[in-house]
């Protein structure tokens, strides 16, 4: 089953976010406009604004709350994958030229600086000071985590927990916060959104994971860019992390340098993928989702629980 | 803009403890900090009755809003080696922290209005400066406006949120000229100034950017001063009408101004 057919009744509320999306990249400056539009149209699976209204439908869900909500955390995660491409001097993203690419850094950096401010300014319509409190602590926290990554990289001896750490705040918190974000909009009580975000902690974990798997299963044209990029870039992933415990894999990989050719890390990819890595990287994955199906069992029982159910499944199968 | 309620130092050392991070600091510089920006911020939260502590925090905030958008302005275009690679990748995230810490530090103290108020400056820098930097304004007039708010945007947004519009004209004009005598000075010294480079291109259409002829710089230059002559006219005028102003503002203030004169007059009798 396809991932948007989890919440089809979710539909029409879908229409009034991606509306609401284009509407808040209604810049007066032509370039700014044709930029961010050009990142919006390049598609996503718009994970965040889903799980905002998956969440809210254990409350009083009004989707003019959700849809402020719902938007922001999607132009949050927009403009931190504007400044990414810049970081990561990255070309393709979803097959599609990055705006540092098809303009160039500056506009990169304005567009990312843009979206992030009519991130804040929709955010504000919300008066509950205290998801402004969590979804601060968030960005604090996200930024801190692609700090340590640069911190880290080609850090060949770092353990698990490191990653796990690492993946916490690149991918997990933003998906936790979108789940309890979309609760507390819909005024749920305080038990059930805490339960929400490690709902949506999990799925993080599981979903980041499964992203660090295909990078090195992956084609270029399942993925929209070169496989192996991450260990080229020296981001030790899981699989990466995993098939270090054989020596002579790990005795390669601590060679891996940014002049690393396509040939030589294409080797160790091959290495990595028979070491039993791969394997054991989705056996984690898969901890964390049935970690995460045991607190959606809790859940009152609707529509949503049932799609947070079937997307569980869909995340952990996912191949591209 | 009465007696300061805040200590300048003080709110310094705030932030500079907030954005204080070692492995950071490893590889890119520390923030600097605008002195002219920060003494107005505070001048201007000195304005209301506000508990010492907010005030502080405000112009903390607002500043942190400043250091993040001028951290970005470092990201330039270009290859680099892996040294220097990393030191941009770690200036982005640098401009992102600092901006996450203002969001941060305003919801601690629960005032999404002010939240609301800073990001809506930010929006307008941005909007402003891709017009500047993409050379899109179509006048003299609309490029100088562009600098205008670049520089303004902010402050005008926290002015409005006080409901000291009056003030705003003002603020928008030491910002403007200061900005002005600044980019003159680089390109004077044939430093970079993409504010000299999109009047170069409205003033010359036709003209070779690279052109150094004495011709071409004395234009712009002659344009330039054209501004700031008539900014620091306006502030001198709108200087009169404000009530009662610190004692800092007032003696920066006039030194910006007598510069400005000696400055001018200078580079003229040069040309």
């Amino acid at each position: 089953m396809k991932l948007k057919m989890m919440y089809s009744f979710l539909n029409s509320d879908i229409n009034v976010i991606e509306e609401a999306l284009e509407n808040a990249i209604q810049a007066q400056s032509p370039l700014l406009h044709q930029a961010s539009l050009h990142l919006l149209q390049a598609g996503g699976k718009r994970l965040r604004p889903v799980f905002v209204l998956l969440a809210g439908k254990f409350g009083d869900y009004d989707i003019n709350k959700m849809k402020d909500v719902a938007v922001s955390l999607e132009l949050i995660h927009m403009a931190s994958l504007v400044h990414d491409d810049v970081i990561d001097d990255a070309e393709l993203r979803r097959g599609q030229l990055t705006i540092k690419a098809k303009w160039d850094n500056r506009i990169a950096m304005y567009t990312g600086d843009y979206i992030f401010a009519r991130a804040l300014e929709l955010i504000s319509n919300i008066d509950k000071p205290y998801a402004h409190q969590i979804l601060s602590n968030t960005l604090v926290e996200l930024c801190i985590g692609e700090i340590e990554q640069i911190k880290d990289k080609y850090n060949f001896d770092q353990n698990l927990r490191s990653y796990l750490r690492r993946i916490k705040r690149k991918t997990a918190i933003l998906i936790a916060v979108s789940c309890q974000l979309g609760a507390i909009a819909a005024d749920v009580e305080e038990e059930l959104h805490k339960k929400l975000y490690k709902i949506g902690y999990y799925i993080g974990m599981s979903y980041q994971i499964i992203d660090d798997v295909l990078d090195f299963i992956g084609t270029e044209q399942e993925l929209g860019k070169p496989a192996g990029g991450d260990l080229l870039q020296g981001n030790i992933t899981l699989p990466a992390l995993f098939a270090s415990e054989n020596k002579q894999i790990h005795d390669k990989m601590i060679n891996v340098s940014e002049h690393t050719t396509r040939e030589q890390i294409q080797e160790i990819i091959t290495l990595i993928k028979n070491s039993g890595a791969i394997e054991r990287s989705l056996k984690v994955s898969d901890q964390y989702l049935q970690k995460a199906l045991v607190l959606i069992d809790e859940l009152p029982t609707n529509r949503s629980k049932r799609a947070f159910r079937d997307l569980v499944r869909v995340i952990g199968k996912r191949r591209f | 803009m009465q007696k300061l309620t805040t200590n300048l130092a003080d709110v310094k050392s705030q932030i500079h403890e907030h954005v204080k991070h070692s492995y950071l600091f490893k590889y890119i510089n520390e923030p600097v900090i605008d002195e002219d920006k920060l003494l107005l911020f505070t001048s201007i939260f000195s304005l209301y009755d506000l508990p010492k502590m907010q005030a502080e925090q405000y112009a903390v905030t607002a500043m942190l809003v400043q250091i993040a958008l001028d951290t970005h302005e470092l990201v330039e275009n270009g290859e680099l080696n892996a040294e220097l690679h990393k030191s941009r990748q770690l200036t982005i995230l640098a401009g992102t922290y600092y901006s996450g810490l203002y969001y941060k530090i305003l919801s601690s103290i629960e005032d999404v209005g002010m939240i609301r108020t800073l990001a809506e400056g930010i929006k307008e820098v941005n909007e402003h400066k891709i017009s500047v930097y993409r050379k899109d304004s179509k006048s003299i007039k609309t490029l100088m406006d562009s600098v205008k708010k670049i520089e303004s945007a902010l402050f005008e947004r926290v002015l409005t949120y006080f409901n000291s519009e009056n003030l705003q004209g003002f603020t928008a004009n030491i910002l403007f000229y200061k900005k002005l005598l600044m980019e003159r000075d680089r390109f004077f010294k044939e430093k970079p100034s993409i504010v000299f480079e999109a009047l170069g291109e409205l003033v010359f259409p036709e003209a070779d950017l690279q052109n150094s002829s004495l011709d071409y710089r004395d234009e712009l230059i002659s344009v330039a001063d054209s501004y700031i002559e008539n900014t620091r006219q306006e502030i001198e005028k709108l200087y009169k009408q404000i009530p009662y102003m610190n004692s800092s503002l007032q003696q920066k203030i006039q030194a910006m101004i007598d510069y400005d004169t000696h400055k001018v007059k200078s580079f003229a009798e040069e040309g």
